[in-house]
């Protein structure tokens, strides 16, 4: 009797289409992504049922439970006249390389004497310092002091001028108003929050945009 | 791994040579392994979820107090749970203050019932709207003065004392925004406000 042969098929199937969709997705997922924020502290937002999305051109104040206050602005030019005219306020001195680094970063939360050291450490060391540190200096009155109100100040003027200089370059532009977003941690105190509230109000500031992450009615 | 297949050159003895002829068969499981590899990378850094902002404005403390409205809710939030008070009209006139929880049938269902009149008048104009009778601007302007007359629209105040969480005061104002309460505060609480809370819970603990 003959024996029966299975018929002898090759063992590797055609992964073709199976690549085509890999490299549309990664494609995908490539352009629509926006990569996350390198974040100081973590921050558990509380809930709302808002559905309006955190504005572009942003002067954004985090608080974490401890009350710690960190400090990020929109716009790399910005926040270089920024660290400038803080370096000029507080007689600390910056050098070109480290504004520009300054530049790039994103939030800080430190004394603005600690800055220099600070920028000049590389990623990964600063996030233990992020850890560490007892976030931007705050008093209730508008002294020396109240850092915090520097800070805020100086990137509101910086902001707006940077606005009128694009204004003036070209006259179709749009202006974009800068926008104030505190994002606090849920567990945080409010009493913390209303210090916050209550060094912009002594600026003439009084609208906020509350960062919440979205839940259902 | 990756071969490209030949045809046996042995057969071929005492042929004339011929160009070998390759299948156009490469393996693909590295490119696979990699496209996956970066598949995975992207789809876990990718932030979908953006974050969601509340509008707040938090009132002047320069120049006069303005003066609120007699069907005003005063809403007090002075613990670290979720523990709220409130009372309506003067504080001078309030003895006891009442407990309401947060949630659809405490809080939202007080709000909602107080806004009932308004909230009518205002479906009343969007059904004339969708009937062609109102402009969107008269719609609009018309809705905007419903929500400014204090007789029928009541502003609520939040109170907060030291021991209120962010998240509770927060969450009071999103139960204002679900139920359209469009004229709200957010203010310290008093002293005489602050003891009668106190009282209040020592009450409810016994």
């Amino acid at each position: 009797m003959p024996k029966i042969k299975a018929p002898r098929s090759s063992p590797s199937l055609d992964m073709t289409p199976m690549v085509d969709l890999f490299f549309l997705l990664v494609t995908f997922f490539m352009l629509t992504a926006t990569f996350r924020n390198e974040e100081p502290v973590m921050v558990d937002t509380p809930k709302s049922t808002s559905d309006k999305i955190l504005p572009d051109n942003t002067m954004l104040i985090t608080i974490d439970t401890a009350g710690r206050v960190f400090y990020t602005i929109d716009g790399q030019e910005v926040r270089y006249k920024l660290i400038s005219d803080l370096g000029t306020q507080y007689k600390v001195p910056f050098t070109e390389q480290q504004k520009i680094t300054f530049s790039k970063m994103t939030s800080v939360g430190l004394p603005v004497a600690e800055l220099p050291a600070y920028i000049d450490m590389k990623a990964d060391k600063r996030k233990a310092i992020d850890n560490a540190s007892k976030g931007i200096p705050m008093d209730t009155a508008l002294t020396e002091k109240n850092q915090l109100a520097f800070w805020i100040n100086l990137g509101r003027r910086h902001h707006a001028a940077i606005q009128e200089n694009k204004v003036n370059e070209d006259p179709n532009y749009k202006k974009a108003d800068l926008r104030f977003a505190i994002k606090a941690d849920g567990a945080t105190a409010y009493k913390k929050v209303k210090d916050v509230v209550a060094i912009f109000k002594m600026q003439d500031i009084y609208r906020f945009n509350l960062v919440t992450s979205q839940e259902a009615k | 791994m990756a071969e490209i297949m030949q045809s046996e050159s042995g057969k071929r003895r005492g042929k004339k040579r011929r160009s070998v002829r390759a299948a156009g068969r490469v393996d693909m499981t590295p490119m696979v392994d990699l496209a996956a590899l970066l598949l995975t990378f992207f789809m876990l850094t990718t932030v979908f979820t953006k974050f969601k902002v509340m509008e707040v404005s938090f009132p002047a403390e320069k120049g006069q107090p303005t003066p609120w409205p007699k069907g005003t809710m005063t809403v007090l939030i002075d613990a670290p749970e979720e523990k709220i008070y409130y009372y309506f009209g003067k504080f001078e006139d309030v003895s006891r203050l009442k407990h309401v929880s947060l949630s659809n049938t405490g809080l939202r269902k007080l709000l909602f019932e107080r806004n009932n009149q308004v909230n009518d008048q205002v479906k009343a104009l969007q059904g004339e709207f969708k009937n062609g009778r109102l402009s969107e601007d008269a719609l609009k302007d018309q809705i905007d003065a419903l929500y400014a007359d204090h007789t029928k629209a009541f502003p609520v105040v939040i109170k907060t004392g030291d021991k209120a969480r962010y998240e509770t005061v927060v969450d009071v104002i999103d139960e204002l925004n679900i139920t359209n309460v469009k004229q709200y505060a957010i203010t310290d609480m008093s002293k005489a406000e602050t003891e009668m809370l106190h009282r209040e819970e020592l009450t409810a603990q016994k």
